[in-house]
């Protein structure tokens, strides 16, 4: 039905190119649809981008317009176009005002007896995700506009989205595919979009929560494209929480059901599942670096896999506003035990190019590997060599024991370097 | 005290036998006289041990009440910066004028709307902060006093809702003795609420300001705040490059990369070099930093012994010269009585790792959730 729909709006796009004609058109379809109660086909036809349709609407009242609707769909469908039309003129308080106008009518007409005792309760969640959608970009860019210190904006704008959610986990329709529960992920990754922004974490394990509480029954009904964001932030979020081994299995979830032609999401993802895996041992492949246009990633990567601290800082401080600006320059902090991990093992390598290999370490060696990577002097005494071992022995990397009196590493005859990724 | 009304108006939710003293008459009956825990006489209703019972069940209830009400029901209240909370919501009362004229004033924690003549206005605050000056460098006063002083100069400065440049003085007073005497818990508050003073622009010296910043980088990292730390983090691309190579900042950012790195050598160097008080801000966690390096200055090296005083340098590197609250032999001496060392047989001086190692996994405290260098 979505196809004829939108064939019959461009349609008459063709035959009537005046703008306010094609607004005539469209807000007699959306009427059309609605009284069809067709959720998808509403929310289609309502994310308009073009500008001569935009201008078009700003002497038209289209709130009168749609006065034809019954409750508070008027107000909703309507301020919802005038917000469209104030962003596309770059007004974005009055933008703001009109979006949180609709989504506040939209919660209002939710509320409805005949709203919720409607066969399908979830028809509207389409329109639902597209008002809150905007919204949330709205209230960003708001955000950052104003400067707000208190972030008064993002704080209403997470309590009403909070009241959506607990408006779709509160529906009581049995059967789950016409229940309000499937747009539970829609609010919640608005939700984790705002506060990943503004690096509020700990508000979103709440969320994860319930989710989590619901079961995967109802969480296999989602649609892939919400499941795909969702684990992306849940990823995200166990990053954060130093908890990789989950992280990266969210992620590479994330990563194999992104849809191929949303490029800039899988380098979204593609960022943090590689910075996981690069603390974790594993190295991603150039070609994939280049490929998504990670080369911030290249010389980092070289640098951990030759083992060259010099180079890993050097990297870390060229690289460090991209980073933070990430969230994982901390993280990618803790990739610096593999880099010595393998200064360490190369070093052992070298030492033991003979036949008879010698199980044990003098400090020394690695003080001068660590000088011929060219690290300061103060950064490379003896004691600094002992901690960088202590801490490779005590996470599990190398296999053995420091003797302190004897400034020796004795390393265990069996897999002394185990692979760090195996572990 | 109470977080909540006495039993006496909650009859549907507690029923008590017998009064609490607070609240009711007390009722003939069960009076008896009973042996105060200081040695004299009381008349004691329902006896002590009851009395004391009841008020655990309170604060059993309390806790489960503030649990509650903190279990998030989705009320998203402070995202950001926020000044540090009061015990009343500020938003509640409108701000008065205060009238009150007294030099020395009592800290009190507000329970209800405050009365004007308690609230000293701001030329008399001004003239108390001298005051407080004053006692503080002739060294002869208790930190408790001037703490209280200070808390006080604060909460009228809230209620009367003044943001100003002497705020920012107060609470950068505030701060650094809070730091000198080692209250993490006063210090954390004070640099909070220094933060939103400072964005709103009241910057007395772009030194000071970049002082704190840096402390603050500090306090968020060492205390495991992952959120805060790359809130603050996030500022930086935003400074200066002037800025962003103050040795303040420089440093603390160093100290970042080696805590988490797990570098206790390199932290131990900069702690040396810490500019203005940051040694003082990295003393507040010497007991998460101990707690974690412990373990790894013993199974790194099982089953060679290690020098006790190795771990003295490591674990508290302390000049003689540095005096500070507390000192560096109290800590030392705190940690050797818990620790419970084990020496190899015929030596004083080193220790026998795997027993040691084995003894602190005994006694090892639950995880907090600072989880220390990494």
């Amino acid at each position: 039905q979505n196809d004829a729909e939108s064939v019959y709006f461009f349609s008459s796009s063709i035959s009537c190119p005046s703008g306010a004609m094609l607004l005539h058109d469209l807000l007699n379809t959306i009427s059309d649809m609605m009284k069809k109660s067709r959720g998808q086909a509403v929310a289609s036809l309502l994310k308009q981008r073009d500008p001569q349709w935009l201008s078009a609407v700003g002497n038209a009242d289209v709130v009168q317009y749609l006065r034809h609707l019954d409750g508070q769909w008027p107000e909703a469908l309507g301020n919802y176009v005038k917000a469209l039309y104030h962003e596309s003129r770059d007004d974005y308080e009055a933008a703001l005002t009109a979006s949180t106008q609709a989504v506040t009518s939209f919660r209002k007409q939710w509320q409805e007896q005949y709203e919720k005792e409607h066969p399908k309760p979830n028809w509207s969640v389409p329109i639902m995700a597209l008002l809150l959608g905007k919204y949330r970009v709205l209230v960003m860019t708001a955000n950052e506009m104003r400067e707000d210190k208190d972030n008064e904006t993002s704080t209403k704008a997470c309590n009403l989205m909070t009241q959506f959610f607990t408006d779709c986990q509160g529906d009581r329709t049995q059967d789950l595919d016409c229940s309000r529960k499937q747009g539970t992920l829609y609010v919640i990754n608005n939700l984790f979009k705002i506060y990943f922004r503004l690096n509020n974490m700990r508000l979103g394990k709440a969320l994860i929560k319930s989710v989590e509480a619901d079961g995967s029954n109802t969480f296999e009904r989602y649609k892939m494209s919400q499941k795909v964001t969702y684990n992306y932030f849940l990823g995200r979020m166990c990053m954060f929480d130093n908890n990789y081994q989950k992280a990266e299995d969210h992620l590479q979830y994330a990563f194999a059901n992104c849809h191929r032609a949303y490029t800039k999401n899988k380098v979204r993802i593609l960022i943090y599942l590689i910075t996981v895996q690069l603390v974790r041992g594993q190295f991603p492949k150039q070609h994939i670096l280049q490929k998504y246009g990670l080369g911030v990633f290249i010389e980092l990567v070289r640098a951990c896999r030759t083992g060259n601290v010099r180079l890993f800082d050097q990297t870390m401080h060229t690289q460090q506003d991209w980073f933070i600006r990430r969230g994982i320059y901390v993280i990618l902090q803790k990739a610096k035990i593999i880099c010595y991990r393998n200064l360490v093992y190369n070093t052992y390598r070298f030492i033991n190019s003979h036949t008879n290999i010698n199980f044990r370490l003098k400090m020394e060696y690695i003080q001068h590997a660590l000088q011929i990577c060219e690290v300061d002097e103060d950064e490379s005494d003896l004691e600094e060599v002992e901690c960088i071992l202590a801490n490779l022995i005590y996470s599990g990397y190398i296999m053995g024991y420091i003797s302190h009196s004897m400034r020796m590493l004795v390393l265990s005859k069996k897999d002394p370097f185990p692979n760090p990724h195996a572990s | 005290f109470m977080a909540f009304d006495p039993p006496s108006s909650r009859k549907k939710v507690v029923r008590k036998r017998g009064a609490s003293p607070e609240a009711e008459e007390p009722k003939p009956g069960k009076r008896k006289t009973v042996m105060r825990r200081d040695g004299g006489m009381s008349a004691d209703f329902d006896g002590e041990d009851r009395r004391r019972a009841r008020e655990a069940r309170f604060t059993q209830y309390n806790a489960m009440v503030q649990a509650r009400e903190a279990r998030p029901n989705f009320r998203v209240t402070k995202l950001a910066y926020t000044p540090a909370s009061v015990d009343i919501d500020l938003a509640l009362i409108p701000a008065c004028e205060g009238t009150c004229q007294a030099l020395e004033k009592d800290y009190l924690r507000l329970t209800t709307a405050p009365d004007p003549a308690t609230i000293r206005p701001e030329p008399v605050l001004k003239k108390a902060l001298a005051h407080v000056l004053g006692r503080y460098e002739t060294k002869d006063n208790p930190y408790h006093y001037l703490c209280g002083q200070l808390k006080s100069i604060r909460q009228d400065l809230t209620v009367q809702r003044i943001y100003n440049m002497f705020t920012v003085e107060v609470y950068e007073l505030a701060a650094t003795m809070a730091l000198q005497y080692g209250d993490q818990a006063e210090f954390n508050q004070s640099q909070s609420n220094l933060m939103p003073l400072y964005s709103q622009g009241l910057v007395k010296s772009q030194d000071r300001l970049y002082e704190f910043k840096a402390y603050r980088l500090l306090y968020t990292c060492l205390m495991g705040a992952r959120d805060e730390l790359n809130r603050e983090l996030a500022e930086l691309p935003l400074l200066s490059q002037g800025d962003r190579d103050r040795p303040e900042i420089r440093h603390a950012m160093k100290v970042v990369q080696a805590w988490t790195q797990g570098n206790y050598i390199r932290f131990n160097k900069l702690y040396s070099q810490a500019p203005n008080s940051g040694k003082q801000v990295m003393n507040l966690f010497r007991r998460v930093i101990c707690e974690s390096v412990y373990p790894k200055l013993l199974k790194p090296y099982r089953p060679t012994p290690i020098p006790v005083d190795y771990i003295k340098d490591v674990l508290f590197p302390f000049n003689a010269e540095y005096k500070q609250f507390p000192t560096g032999e109290d800590m030392w001496e705190d940690f050797v009585k818990t620790k419970q060392f084990v020496f190899v047989p015929g030596s004083s001086q080193d220790l026998d790792t795997k027993k040691c190692l084995a003894n602190f996994s005994k006694v090892q405290e639950e995880q907090s959730h600072n989880p220390g260098f990494s």
